[in-house]
């Protein structure tokens, strides 16, 4: 009998054992049935591409993102593993056409419908959009992929700018910080919050969407506090597939809402592309030290 | 010294081999695809053990296996797979004490942790993304249709509902969720060793 089905071993262990979480002992077991098992190292291998795909895509939040990151990621070979889904995820999703996601075409059909003609329409039909499906995965990829780079590499090259600008002059730079302090939230406009977003828990649930609202100049997001026990925060907007900030916040209090505390944020609009972000809470308390406080993981969809 | 002085001769005859290969299909002609198999369960055995020669070690494994088939002519151990899990559990421990016993001549080793790269890494790094992306299209131009098609809805980000699709696209093929899974993850593999191959990693 295969061990496996001795003692049940659920998708959520694999998983925990995956990002190093489980006690020894069931490490240990796991280790033995990931060789021995042939559907526990099948299972295995699912419940891996899931979570490394999830990873990619943005999905994952709280203290599950952050086993990924220190504990997957200190492998070379997973490394490898997150390089190459980052390429194929963006393949496969671009490669999604609307219309194809219910499938008609290839609805099976009763044998006594199997008049030439229509057989020859089906295949026609199956060839084009096989035809399509190969051709958007090909252009897709490429498209998401070099967009990614591109930001990349203008983000680094801003960043590299402003180090050089802020070098010459502290002071100047010491005291626009100081100013910014004081006014985090520029009142150029009334903000209206567009997206309200509550602390991450250890479930991976599905992700906030947004879409923004068009002629919007800056978008509003309301970060839920579990308690507000810092005296400043500062947010930084993460891109979690290419894994750089390409924005941040000024310090600034945290606010009352209505179910508590919470820190508000204004972001341009034309910063936020339809893909997953990342809102990373720091605080600061009276002594002056930093510290993450937790993220927030949100998506914007197409308009 | 480096382990690999450390290590036996990982060099094995065409016969040893060959008798390795039967006794890991276990009286199912595989092809050596059931070798393949169990050495990347080693391998990732070994990686989750934090040892950065997995590779190296899942050799080691089968090549003391495949010596003792050749000295004892048997192994009576059911399923061979579990043999081979008591053999890797030694070659760990002694990796691991080799490891210990080897820690000053490692002081000055960079940790394999992601770490902040320079601006020439980074173009590198650019242009190694760049490399890979070529070669992934490449590499999927060698795939059927009908495999492409499959990858592309398995894999799709459907949420809550990536099961259910997964359960309409094996009932579609006709086959369980089991071997779907089994036949998207080797398409998947594939792709990441043409993409590997393609791009010199191997």
């Amino acid at each position: 009998m295969s061990p496996s089905h001795e003692i049940a071993v659920h998708d959520q262990q694999l998983v925990r054992y995956l990002l190093g979480q489980l006690p020894p002992d069931d490490a240990d077991r796991i280790d033995e049935l990931s060789v021995v098992d042939d559907d526990i190292a099948a299972r295995l291998r699912v419940v891996e591409d899931d979570l490394v795909d999830a990873y990619v895509r943005g999905a994952l939040s709280g203290d599950t993102l952050k086993r990924f990151e220190s504990h997957y990621l200190s492998s070379p070979l997973r490394r490898e593993r997150v390089a190459f889904a980052r390429s194929f995820v963006s393949a496969v999703d671009r490669a999604q056409p609307p219309a194809a996601r219910t499938a008609p075409m290839r609805a099976v059909r009763p044998r006594w419908i199997s008049a030439l003609s229509v057989a020859a329409a089906v295949l026609l039909a199956a060839c084009a959009g096989l035809l399509l499906q190969s051709i958007r995965l090909g252009r897709g990829l490429k498209d998401a992929e070099r967009a990614r780079i591109a930001l990349d590499q203008r983000t680094r090259d801003l960043e590299r700018q402003i180090a050089e600008l802020r070098a010459p002059n502290q002071t100047v730079a010491s005291e626009r910080e100081h100013a910014r302090e004081s006014s985090p939230a520029p009142p150029q406009e009334p903000l209206r919050i567009a997206l309200v977003l509550l602390p991450q828990t250890r479930a991976i649930g599905p992700v906030p969407t947004l879409r923004v609202p068009p002629g919007a100049a800056r978008i509003g997001f309301e970060l839920r506090l579990e308690s507000n026990d810092y005296s400043r925060y500062q947010v930084g907007l993460r891109d979690p597939a290419a894994n750089t900030t390409v924005w941040r916040s000024g310090w600034a209090a945290a606010r009352s809402s209505g179910a508590g505390s919470a820190v508000v944020v204004a972001l341009p609009s034309e910063l936020l592309k339809p893909q997953h972000y990342t809102f990373d809470l720091a605080g600061r308390g009276p002594d002056g030290g930093a510290e993450v406080v937790g993220s927030y993981t949100f998506e914007i969809v197409p308009r | 010294m480096s382990p690999e002085v450390l290590r036996e001769d990982p060099k094995l005859t065409q016969i040893a081999f060959t008798r390795l290969l039967v006794w890991l299909d276990d009286g199912i002609e595989s092809h050596g695809e059931r070798y393949i198999e169990v050495r990347r369960r080693l391998v990732s055995y070994f990686d989750r053990r934090g040892r950065p020669s997995a590779d190296e070690l899942a050799d080691d494994t089968l090549n003391r296996i495949a010596r003792t088939l050749d000295e004892v002519g048997v192994i009576e151990t059911k399923p061979p797979a579990r043999y081979c899990y008591v053999v890797a559990k030694f070659v760990l421990l002694e990796d691991l004490r080799r490891d210990r016993r080897h820690v000053p001549l490692d002081e000055g080793r960079v940790p394999d942790g992601p770490r902040p790269a320079g601006r020439r890494e980074l173009g590198e790094e650019r242009a190694d993304r760049e490399h890979r992306l070529d070669c992934l299209d490449r590499c999927l131009e060698t795939l059927k249709p009908e495999q492409r098609e499959l990858i592309v809805e398995y894999y799709a980000e459907v949420r809550q509902k990536k099961i259910e699709r997964r359960r309409e696209l094996g009932k579609r093929l006709g086959i369980t969720m089991n071997a779907l899974a089994i036949r998207a993850w080797r398409i998947r593999e594939g792709l990441m060793t043409c993409v590997q191959t393609c791009a010199g990693r191997e």
